[in-house]
């Protein structure tokens, strides 16, 4: 009886749809339809209505497909990684990310067809496919992730969908025909427990290797061209890295949004956030290492091709993007995510003891830190006011990056208490930032490459020499993120967005058979 | 007898923007083969002749040497001459070189493809080129011999390698095939559920 009114708040979002979530709708189909539009503008009149050209021509929309494979790993790693390795906590938010997965991959996909210009050339690639092309790789890759995280997806919906089908006898009959459907006569009986428990743990131990191939074969379409800035070794594991880094963080914003939206605060705790916040700052330690090493490496050895590439990065056309990709994008959100952890907690006052009067060891050291950074900071930034001739020397970018960096430390050692005190705010919030920062990332590896190609560029329009996404990108963009997030909805307001019975399962005793691969592989 | 050549060659000239093609002598260079061959001679205009011999220098480069001789046959001095390959997407710039006290400008660079056409212009400000001429080079590879154009073998056979296509095609067909049993099991979900409704 308690199960039954607990998993209420589950159903709720099924039955119930209030004025805000169809205002919600309309906006997003708004944005679909103006995406829709906008694709239609591109096919009457040719990719030049975009701001692709002979040259630079890969933009946003690679920038979006990479993005979006990229966030599908999310459902990889959470649901089939923690699943196998028996993570019992990760039993609210499986459903989240296999289910972020396939719409990634729903909205990523399509976007090659759109860069394409004309989609019924996509038929060329299995007419006149090539096997030793990484783009017909791309395809198959692509083609066997999305079967399997659709099946991936499903599979644990299944006893959920019984539920749905034996609770909710007051929804629209299409609705009940559809949960009858996919249930699959589910009854729950020891042999059905049985083969669903073993097709989940087939599914979570192959899973894992399709996905990381998804992604290194997307990396290898750049690494295997003859291109500055993409010829490297490193891009099959950078790309996976990255992309389970900017996975883990759009599901965590996911995660919050249905916490909020939904009431979920029950199914999903600190704890979530705070377990997801350690893995996040892994792969965040983990992509900036990476990073490092990629461009260390390209600029130490400063070949004549990599040079204008480097250039454009660090100081030129694209310097602001990929500094505050670099700084707000992976630096602030490690900082935001391990700071609280680093910092000492103030220790709790004595019974008795008065401690208005008598600051802590901690709040000591933190106040001086923060004040010698400040005094740092603005030390560095008055040099000019000493000298002019500063500017002009080589240490003075070093130096500013410095001030910039003691100043930032500073202002989070002030607000460490404020981190803590709402610690899912602060990885929600740095994982928004990863979002951004990691869909500038792709654009930053696509964009300053193309526009260096091996050939100089000669003989064009001077417009056709550098890029700029046009209102049609633009548009494409919003809708292709806009379909994301109504796809997403509209699953949440279908079925349930936590999975009930594993939540269940957690719950039981010891006895009842758990979903982590050992167990299954035993029967 | 400058004049009678000078003459002949404005004539040849207006000829081929007759017929609307232009002549193109190619030569047949091997590996190593010592720097020869004339490839085109089109001055299109009378001031200037320009001349552009291409011959292979070493092995995988070539040689394009412009000669500038103006009118009277004088060799031009410190005359730009641009050299530029023609591709299919337009003209690439190579090198602006200057021409010697013989009118002379050469420039020297790796063979990009079986066949090189280059154009050697001669401009005497941004908006006037008076004279340019084409040339063309082809190189043959000898049997025994590793082509300097060459790329990977599986970039440029027709099929794929079928070691590693079979062992994609292997991997692909173990994935889709336990795709197939998670499927099945589904289906043996569903005939479980029948046969417990029957037996009720």
């Amino acid at each position: 009886m308690e199960d039954r009114a607990d998993s209420e708040v589950l159903f709720r979002p099924l039955v119930r749809s209030g004025k805000a979530y169809y205002a919600f709708l309309t906006l997003l189909v708004a944005v679909l339809l103006f995406g829709g539009y906008a694709y239609y503008v591109q096919l009457r009149d040719g990719l030049a209505v975009t701001g692709l050209r002979n040259y630079i021509s890969w933009g946003m929309y690679i920038t979006n497909f990479v993005f979006f494979i990229g966030i599908s790993h999310a459902g990889t790693l959470i649901s089939a990684i923690l699943r196998v390795t028996g993570a019992e906590w990760r039993r609210p938010i499986t459903r989240m990310a296999e289910a972020i997965t396939v719409f990634a991959l729903m909205v990523g996909a399509p976007m090659i067809i759109i860069d394409m210009g004309h989609p019924e050339r996509l038929l060329n690639l299995i007419t006149s496919g090539r096997l030793q092309s990484p783009i017909l790789w791309d395809l198959i890759s692509i083609t066997t992730y999305l079967t399997g995280s659709l099946l991936y997806l499903y599979l644990p919906l299944i006893p959920d969908m019984a539920a749905c089908r034996d609770r909710l006898t007051q929804v629209a009959g299409w609705r009940k025909a559809l949960y009858r459907f996919l249930a699959m006569g589910w009854q729950g009986t020891p042999e059905q427990k049985q083969r669903l428990h073993k097709a989940v743990s087939i599914m979570a131990v192959i899973i894992i290797p399709i996905a990381i191939s998804v992604h290194t074969v997307v990396a290898w379409i750049f690494a295997m061209t003859l291109r500055p800035g993409w010829r490297s070794t490193l891009f099959g594991p950078y790309f996976v890295a990255g992309a389970i880094f900017s996975g883990i963080a759009a599901l965590i914003v996911a995660m919050a949004i249905f916490r909020r939206v939904y009431h979920l605060e029950k199914y999903l705790e600190v704890k979530h956030f705070r377990n997801l916040g350690i893995l996040l700052l892994v792969m965040d330690v983990i992509y900036i290492y990476l990073t490092l090493s990629e461009y260390l490496t390209t600029a130490y050895t400063a070949t004549e091709t990599e040079l204008p590439v480097l250039a454009m990065l660090f100081e030129g056309q694209f310097a602001l993007p990929f500094w505050a990709m670099i700084i707000g994008g992976f630096i602030l959100p490690a900082l935001l995510l391990a700071m609280p952890a680093l910092i000492p907690v103030r220790a709790e006052p004595a019974p008795g003891r008065a401690t208005a009067t008598v600051p802590q060891r901690s709040t000591i050291w933190r106040g001086a830190a923060t004040i010698g950074l400040g005094v740092l900071a603005y030390f560095v930034n008055s040099l000019t006011t000493v000298s002019a001739d500063i500017q002009t020397t080589q240490l003075w970018p070093m130096l500013r990056v410095f001030s910039v960096a003691a100043a930032v430390l500073a202002l989070l050692m002030l607000i460490v208490p404020v981190l803590r005190a709402h610690p899912i705010a602060t990885v929600v919030g740095a994982s928004l930032l990863i979002n951004v920062g990691m869909w500038i990332k792709r654009y930053v590896i696509i964009v300053p490459t193309m526009s260096n190609p091996w050939l100089p560029i000669q003989n064009v329009p001077v417009e056709w020499t550098s890029y700029m996404p046009t209102w049609v990108e633009w548009a494409i963009t919003a809708g292709g993120f806009a379909a994301f997030i109504l796809f997403y909805t509209l699953f949440s307001r279908l079925f349930p967005i936590v999975s009930m019975w594993e939540v269940e399962e957690e719950t039981k005793p010891v006895s009842q058979p758990s979903t982590a691969l050992a167990p299954s592989l035993g029967d | 007898m400058h004049t009678l050549l000078l003459r002949c060659l404005i004539g040849l000239a207006l000829l081929c923007g007759l017929l609307g093609s232009a002549p193109a002598v190619t030569v047949q260079a091997e590996h190593g083969a010592p720097p020869s061959a004339l490839q085109a001679n089109q001055p299109q205009a009378a001031a200037w002749i320009l001349t552009l011999d291409v011959s292979t220098s070493a092995p995988g480069f070539y040689l394009a040497e412009a000669r500038l001789v103006d009118g009277a046959g004088q060799p031009a001095t410190a005359a730009p001459i641009a050299f530029y390959e023609q591709t299919t997407f337009g003209r690439l710039l190579l090198e602006t070189a200057k021409t010697n006290k013989q009118g002379y400008a050469s420039t020297e660079a790796k063979i990009p493809n079986r066949t090189l056409n280059l154009v050697a212009v001669y401009c005497v400000s941004a908006q006037s080129c008076p004279v340019e001429t084409t040339g063309q080079l082809q190189v043959e590879v000898k049997d025994n011999g590793v082509p300097f154009w060459s790329r990977p073998a599986d970039l440029n056979t027709p099929y794929a390698p079928p070691i590693p296509i079979a062992l994609m095609l292997l991997t692909l067909m173990g994935l889709w095939g336990a795709f197939g049993f998670v499927v099945y099991q589904i289906v043996r979900i569903k005939r479980s559920a029948v046969k417990t409704s029957a037996r009720r």
